[in-house]
């Protein structure tokens, strides 16, 4: 019995090692490891300009380009003439050119929602121009754009002039049928690559840009806002550096006379960074408020140009306002939702901004307090 | 008195012929003849296992130099038994197995001619290596002393720590031709009789030629598993710990191991020196040894699946490092996986067995070889290396589980290797099943984890201060799941030998 | 007589958890009845309270014979024709293992990387499943505790990854689209209940506290899923309702750090879960045919069991028609209420008929006896 006992676990694990992946297995130097994608429209279908990491040498990336008649046969093309199997896992990066995006962004998205290596996490983009340009941009001789995990979308977020875009928040407002979707646009421009602004899409298609003063307010806006600095005019008219730290944005929804008012507070916190008074003649603490006062007027500034172009004078609800009526007048969301899109511009909309600056560095200038 | 068969002759002639005949002229065989006041004497030993001294001084001296009057034999074995001969340790033996076993453990037998019995005496004086730390078992703050190899040295051993009246020693002999001593050693009223009952059975139906090491032994005390249920020490405090819970310790002669029954899977975690030092420390060290355990046995595994299967899992620049790697040796990393895991298993082997004067040489190519040249020359990556040399490393952690973590391994590397991750919960499951499905002598291998029991934990998942261990000791027949019985005691069997 | 093999009313739960737990891992917005799933909160509590009802017809028939399992009960009450409940029993839990490994089949080929063949992985999984029904129940309730330390440590692991994901603007009110996909997550989780024919069997085994565990269960499992339903939706958003599997998307967005792509906890918690669910069921079946058979064939229906369920979920998972069906409620639900509630109910019946008859009869008795 022992002697068939072992004979029998012997044959099972035979089979198990032939039938299985001893022979269907691909090496990891056979993989292409993709690091961004970007997809570009042409006459037949897309062009993806992809970057690869090249395994044979430390922190070197290859750039590939391929076309077909969608993005996945583009794709595929790519296996047979790298002969490497590629592997998506590992893309944070896709960047969706302008035609492709004004033809149609859910042609180029449902790839990424369905295959199965893919990730939701991964950054989106939007090229002013083509994708295929920014792929190819190189900077001391290396391809610019994905050249540092850490950098790209990350460190540009610091300017707080782009507002980071995931796949998965493409997808949520694509589902609020409130013409929510927008993208961080990429622009080369100087011999670097630099964020442009904001585009706004109908549906998934692309009509219009957020400028970067307008993208600005909308980051605020949405609590995005991590960095980036702003230069504000301080006591005596003497400019002064504040920095943002973080903002916290609220919509309160209200129905009045039958149309939604929307409250938007946003509460926002900076840190002093720079003044051009004199170091022997320190702020008093009243230079508080009065930074407080011009950064908020600033910032509302710019949230209120974002919103009248976006909003008003394009139907495209990135602010989120649809959402906070689905979840604060959920029967005025029910019987509008289906024209809410021609509805917002008639909407009123009341922007409030807090501004506290939290650090100052180790200066006394302005005074955080006195004796007395 | 005993009555074993065959008895002796009274004949002193008839009995030397007869046991000549058995040593077959054994030359370490030896007997002293002579008379008293006219009544030929015999004194039989082996030669190597009796102090020579002491059989002089308390034997042939006081016989030779005594005073006895004529008197028929018995009573002249009677009264040098009772006024002359000052042996502590004296026996009376009435047949010819019991005569060859004293001899063989060292006693030395005097005869009369015309007496039906023979007296034996404790000189036992053969050389054996003397107490010393033992090797296995390294433990910073307990006691230096290890067990050798004669049973009675590592009684007393056990006996000096544990001076209670209920510590109790039971002989037995295994091995039809090694006649092996062997000691169960328990606590009388902590240890439970069910196991008592079934150890004994167990013992007492091992048909062996030879016992030569506790791992003759073990086979034929547990089902075949992959882990141990049967435990090894070399310490004489580890025992006394494991008796004081309600185990069973076996002591064989010739040995300097002891055996524990039971063992359960947790144990393998604890160590001595968890007791020694401070709570938080040690449970410290504990949680260190479960990753350590888990570490040794899947990482190699996990590693080969995901370079192999899943890239998704790893993060991107250690990918990268792997990928580098791998395109530069010639065989898969399920291959090299493999081989490294061989090679250092053969190494292992060598280090043991190899002569203390070439043990540097091995390890420098050990060292050069593996380490250097093999990744050097390509043949191999150094991530692979890395991920076994971190795992033999871990291995060690928990050095009683050595054996089945190094199949477990091995097994896990092909699954990973073949089927992935898949293939590799599944045979985690399988592992799981086994050790849960493990009983050894009525109690759950996997006892006090699952079944579980909260009390148990504070020597499991923490080593609580020992105001908390102190106040009840957790006796392995209470263990959840357990079908010993809870009365402590011993079961009235007499010692076949007193 | 083989000596019957006691649990704990601890082990018998754990194992239930671990049961219910791979089954919830599952849901998504095609199952539970549409795209609100923040709606099916309220269908898990309205379920699991129903638990409580639907539990009693086999409390009290194990109230009233606390040694007999709902098999010899049957013969008890319906004499020979109790070898049909065994086998209906037997058949229901080969039909609930084929839903199991089918899902897992579907996850496999659609989610990942199909490298080695499903039936192949179908007979690993069998092929462990049998050599832990062959242990017997003791051994497999002791290795479900084992099972949900594993479970719940990842599935923790994976909650607090994923917290700085969390996101309460995904967030709406519920019942929103009316109240239907919440009815509809009712009748899904109670077709699903699978562990209501296993207590019937497994009852007059257990010992201990059996009123405190299933409490305890009942509460566990809602929390499990009202957890896991808000965290999908709180950090998903709509995202989740585009996913087969969100549980396995939620896992590869969860990262904090150098833990990044927590893939490999879901499969390790999944499959664990699995292969001792599989078991079970396997085990259960055995002891029905035992019961029609004898124990001589143990190991025969063991195995015979085995090869169905992988034969079976072989078949149907290679054919879109026989899955859909096998998915569907019209199947599900009726089965498990038939096993579940309708056949204990009629059993206790029948049980409660006939001692009202025997007390009759003995009161008649007696009068008899009294008068001669």
């Amino acid at each position: 019995m022992t002697v068939l006992r072992i004979v029998g676990i012997t044959i099972v694990a035979v089979i198990v090692l032939l039938a299985a992946g001893a022979r269907n297995y691909t090496e990891l130097h056979e993989r292409l490891i993709i690091r961004g994608i970007g997809i570009d429209r042409t006459e037949q279908g897309y062009k993806v300009s992809l970057h690869a990491l090249k395994t044979t040498e430390e922190n070197t990336t290859e750039l590939f380009t391929t076309e077909g008649e969608s993005v996945y046969d583009a794709l595929e093309n790519l296996g047979l003439m790298t002969d490497k199997v590629p592997l998506y896992s590992h893309s944070f990066l896709v960047v969706v050119g302008r035609e492709a995006a004004e033809h149609s962004l859910n042609d180029v998205l449902d790839f990424f929602i369905r295959y199965q290596e893919t990730r939701p996490t991964e950054s989106l983009f939007l090229a002013n121009d083509t994708a295929g340009e920014l792929f190819a941009h190189q900077k001391d001789g290396q391809y610019d754009l994905t050249r540092d995990i850490s950098d790209t979308a990350a460190g540009r977020q610091n300017h707080s002039q782009l507002v980071q875009t995931e796949l998965l928040d493409v997808v949520n407002a694509m589902f609020q049928n409130s013409n929510a979707v927008h993208l961080p646009v990429l622009n080369v421009s100087d011999g670097s690559i630099m964020e442009y602004g904001t585009g706004l899409f109908e549906n998934d298609t692309l009509i219009d840009f957020l400028d970067l003063n307008q993208t600005r307010g909308l980051s605020a806006a949405l609590g995005k806002i991590q960095g980036g600095t702003e230069v504000v005019k301080g006591p005596d008219e003497l400019p002064v550096t504040l920095q943002y730290s973080k903002c916290s944005p609220h919509i309160k929804a209200e129905i009045q006379d039958g149309k939604p008012r929307f409250t938007l507070t946003v509460d926002c916190k900076a840190n002093l960074s720079q003044t051009s008074t004199s170091v022997t003649q320190p702020l008093d603490k009243e230079a508080f408020e009065q930074l407080e006062q011009a950064l908020s007027e600033k910032l509302r500034g710019q949230i209120e140009h974002a919103l009248r172009w976006a909003v008003i004078e394009n139907h495209c609800d990135v602010f989120g306002f649809s959402g906070a009526l689905l979840r604060q007048q959920t029967d005025y969301w029910r019987a509008h939702q289906d024209t809410w899109i021609n509805e917002m511009a008639e909407a009123d909309y009341l922007i409030a901004v807090n501004t506290t600056i939290a650090l100052e560095g180790k200066e006394t200038s302005p005074k955080p307090f006195s004796v007395w | 008195m005993t009555q074993e068969n065959p008895r002796l002759s009274p004949s002193l002639l008839e009995n030397l012929i007869d046991l000549q005949k058995e040593f077959d002229g054994s030359m370490d065989f030896v007997v002293r003849e002579f008379t008293i006041t006219g009544t030929d004497a015999a004194l039989l030993t082996i030669d190597g296992m009796v102090n020579k001294q002491v059989v002089s001084e308390s034997i042939m001296n006081p016989i030779l130099s005594a005073a006895v009057m004529d008197l028929e034999p018995e009573q002249k074995m009677r009264y040098l038994r009772d006024n002359i001969l000052s042996a502590v340790e004296q026996v009376q033996l009435v047949s010819k197995d019991a005569v060859i076993s004293r001899l063989m453990n060292g006693f030395a037998v005097l005869a009369i001619d015309q007496c039906s019995y023979m007296l034996a005496f404790g000189v036992q004086g053969f050389q054996h290596r003397s107490i010393s730390e033992p090797s296995s078992e390294v433990m910073q703050r307990g006691s230096r002393e290890g067990f050798v190899e004669p049973m009675l040295v590592n009684i007393s051993m056990i006996r000096r720590r544990m001076k209670t009246p209920k510590l109790k020693f039971e002989p037995m002999v295994i091995g039809e031709e090694s006649q092996t001593n062997i000691c169960l050693c328990y606590l009388r009223d902590t240890v439970s009789p069910e196991l008592l009952r079934l150890l004994k059975k167990n013992l007492a139906s091992i048909k062996i030629r030879t016992v030569l090491a506790a791992g003759y032994l073990t086979p034929f005390l547990e089902k075949p598993s992959i882990f141990n249920g049967i435990g090894l020490s070399e310490r004489p405090d580890t025992v006394c710990g494991k008796i004081n819970e309600g185990r069973v310790a076996i002591l064989i002669d010739g040995t300097p191991n002891a055996l524990i029954v039971p063992f359960l899977f947790v144990e393998n975690f604890q160590s001595f020196d968890d007791y020694a030092t401070r709570p938080f420390y040690a449970t410290m060290i504990r949680w260190l040894k479960y990753l350590s355990f888990f570490i040794s046995i899947f990482l190699p595994g996990m590693y080969v699946a995901s370079a192999t299967f899943h890239p998704e899992f790893l993060p991107q620049s250690l990918l990268q490092k792997i990928a580098q790697a791998e395109s530069q040796t010639p065989f898969s990393i399920f291959m090299e996986a493999v081989v490294l895991h061989i090679l250092y298993e053969i190494m292992r082997e060598a280090g043991l067995r190899v002569p203390r004067p070439l043990s540097h040489a091995v390890s420098i190519v050990g060292a050069l070889v593996i380490g250097d040249a093999a990744v050097s020359s390509g043949l191999v990556g150094a991530p692979t290396l890395m991920v076994i040399a971190l795992t033999a490393t871990a291995s060690y952690v928990t050095p009683n589980l050595y054996a089945p973590v190094s199949l477990l391994r091995f097994l896990f590397i092909i699954l990973g290797g073949t089927v992935g991750v898949w293939g590799m919960m599944l045979g985690f499951g399988l592992v799981l099943i086994n050790l849960c499905v493990e009983s050894i002598y009525k109690v759950p291998f996997s006892a006090p984890v699952s079944p579980f029991h909260w009390n148990s934990m504070r020597d499991v998942l923490v080593r609580a201060g020992w105001r908390t261990l102190a106040k009840k000791t957790d006796q392995v027949q209470n263990m959840p799941g357990s079908d010993l019985t809870q009365r402590g005691g011993s079961d009235g069997t007499q010692n076949p030998g007193s | 007589m083989k000596k019957l093999s006691y649990i704990s009313a601890r082990q018998l739960f754990t194992m239930l958890i671990v049961f219910r737990i791979v089954i919830i891992m599952t849901i998504n917005s095609i199952l539970m009845g549409g795209n609100r799933l923040l709606d099916n909160l309220m269908s898990c509590a309205i379920a699991f309270t129903l638990n409580f009802v639907l539990v009693l017809p086999i409390y009290f028939l194990n109230r009233r014979s606390p040694r007999t399992n709902i098999l010899e009960k049957s013969y008890d009450l319906f004499g020979p024709f109790g070898a049909g409940i065994s086998m209906f029993y037997a058949l229901y839990f080969i039909f609930v293992d084929c839903y199991y490994l089918s899902f897992f089949h579907i996850f496999t080929v659609n989610v990942l990387d199909p490298y080695i063949p499903f039936w192949l992985i179908a007979v690993s999984v069998m092929a462990v499943a049998v050599y832990g029904a062959f242990q017997g129940i003791e051994a497999l309730a002791r290795t479900a505790l084992l099972i949900l330390v594993v479970i719940l440590t990842g599935m923790l692991f994976l909650f607090i990854t994923v917290i700085p994901r969390i996101n309460l603007n995904n967030l709406y009110p519920l019942w929103v689209d009316g109240t239907d996909q919440m009815w509809t997550g009712v009748l899904q989780v109670l077709g699903r209940s699978t562990c209501f024919p296993i207590m019937a069997m497994l009852l007059p085994q257990v010992s201990g506290r059996k009123k405190l565990g299933f409490l305890l269960w009942n509460l566990i499992l809602y929390l499990f899923m009202a957890i896991g339903i808000f965290v999908l939706v709180s950090s998903l958003g709509s995202y989740v309702d585009t996913q087969l599997f969100p549980f396995f998307s939620l896992a590869s967005i969860a990262g904090v750090r150098p833990f990044q792509r927590m893939d490999a906890i879901f499969i390790g918690v999944w499959l664990s879960g699995l292969f001792l669910k599989i078991a079970t069921d396997l085990y259960l079946v055995t002891q029905c045919c035992i019961k029609v058979f004898g124990q001589r064939s143990r190991k025969i229906s063991t195995l015979a069991g085995a090869v169905l369920i992988a034969g079976g979920s072989v078949l149907i998972s290679s054919n879109r028609q026989w899955y859909q069906q096998l998915f569907s409620l019209k199947l599900t639900l009726p089965l498990t209420i038939t096993a579940a509630l309708a056949l204990p109910i009629v059993m206790l019946m029948v049980d409660l008929i006939k001692y009202r008859k025997g007390k009759r009869q003995n009161a008649k008795q007696a009068v008899q006896n009294d008068s001669a």
